[in-house]
């Protein structure tokens, strides 16, 4: 049985796979740029950047992918299923990495900017060439735990009918009338994870070298 | 060429931290500014470094005025002429000693990676840290971090150099190396400020002493 499942839960696996590789690609550089930002903006911005931070923390993934796909509409804008899976992914985890980049930020010693300042390197350089590197080295582990948090939430985008594994895994259960595929989907996600997190390591090493 | 402060006024909150403080440095003088930990020392090498503004009064250096009255004049160019060595040093962690000293002059003085890199290297052995050019900060002692910030600072062919309790974290004969250097430097015609504590190290080092306290004018 397990020969006739796994081609859809393969196939289901690989959606999975989008979706976390082109969130993780476009939220962690947008979440570098928003903080950049957020740090240079003046004071009449700041009041909005906690706001979108505060809403995407505090209203669930599974709400705010709703709103996007079957709520959009309504207010005039329409958008596909895979634009709303990446819109609405790209925003939440965005959020929490600008937090993990301020919380890593404020670790690096401030001595660093100001030396950059001595030196005659402008805000832009300090930020990109000086801060930035030493504070995703400081947030490393928590960017870690995000993007395993990641691979898990793609399972979320069910809602929309997307095919994504643990849908694969449901409707093979539906099927043949057994648990198996739950157990072979727990074994894909668990293989996903681990490996990511075997990356996640090499990255965290290869980044401590100093 | 001198480094000019001008009845320079700083609080913090509303606490003054000094008030009516005038000090010039002169090319090839060492100046150590002394006085007991809380005195506002550091505050006014800040301040005359371009790091914190103060309220009143006016710092030029050579002809650049960094600041009037509470207001950033041309803050860019003056930083382009004073260079300063951290009390912790600042070098950056992630960076090798000698790109931490190249980085700067090839970002902002034009200066070719190669060119840089043979300045570099000549400081390095001038300073007798030769050998530690693609070692990583965090892996020198106090004393070769000190050398280290010391050769970043220079690079830029400051006119006038602040140094920020420069042995509060060296031994003996590493301060004594401290001292050699800083004669060095302003034997070659740099402008030296050094604030400090240590008032033995100030004795053997400075060409003229001063107390904040003494800066400061009734006027």
């Amino acid at each position: 049985m397990i020969r006739q499942i796994l081609p859809s839960l393969l196939a289901g696996a690989g959606v999975t796979l989008q979706v976390f590789a082109l969130t993780l690609l476009l939220s962690l550089p947008l979440a570098c740029l928003l903080q950049a930002f957020q740090q240079f903006s003046g004071r009449l911005l700041k009041p909005l950047f906690r706001g979108y931070i505060t809403l995407m923390r505090g209203t669930p993934l599974l709400l705010q992918l709703m709103f996007i796909f079957f709520g959009m509409p309504y207010l005039g804008l329409t958008f596909s299923r895979e634009a709303s899976i990446l819109i609405a992914f790209t925003l939440n985890y965005t959020a929490y990495f600008i937090e993990i980049l301020r919380g890593a930020l404020g670790a690096v010693d401030p001595g660093q900017a100001e030396a950059g300042k001595m030196l005659g390197f402008s805000r832009r350089t300090i930020y990109f060439r000086i801060q930035l590197p030493q504070a995703l080295r400081n947030a490393m582990p928590a960017i870690g735990n995000e993007v395993l948090n990641l691979v898990k939430d793609t399972s979320l985008i069910y809602v929309l009918g997307a095919s994504e594994l643990l849908k694969a895994g449901r409707s093979a259960v539906n099927t043949y009338a057994t648990a198996l595929p739950f157990v072979v989907v727990g074994l894909l996600y668990l293989a996903m994870c681990g490996g990511f997190s075997w990356i996640l390591s090499r990255i965290e090493k290869r980044i401590s070298y100093y | 060429m001198s480094c000019i402060a001008e009845k320079c006024a700083k609080t913090f909150g509303a606490d003054p931290v000094f008030e009516n403080v005038s000090l010039r440095i002169d090319q090839g003088e060492i100046v150590c500014l002394m006085g007991p930990s809380g005195a506002g020392k550091t505050t006014l090498l800040r301040c005359l470094c371009g790091l914190e503004l103060p309220e009143k009064g006016t710092i030029s250096l050579s002809g650049t005025v960094l600041c009037q009255d509470g207001h950033w004049c041309d803050p860019v160019q003056y930083r382009q002429k004073i260079g300063l060595v951290f009390q912790n040093w600042n070098l950056f962690p992630h960076w090798t000693v000698l790109r931490n000293l190249t980085e700067a002059p090839v970002r902002l003085k034009g200066m070719s990676r190669e060119e840089a890199e043979k300045k570099a290297r000549r400081l390095l052995e001038q300073l007798k840290i030769e050998q530690k050019a693609q070692a990583y900060p965090n892996s020198l002692s106090g004393g070769q971090k000190q050398r280290a910030a010391i050769a970043r600072a220079c690079m830029l062919a400051p006119e006038i150099l602040c140094f920020d309790e420069p042995t509060s974290a060296l031994d003996e004969q590493s301060a004594l190396d401290v001292t050699q250097i800083i004669q060095d430097l302003a034997a070659q015609g740099l402008g030296i400020l050094v604030v400090t504590h240590d008032e033995q190290f100030a004795r053997r080092t400075g060409t003229r002493f001063v107390r904040l306290n003494e800066l400061q004018s009734n006027s």
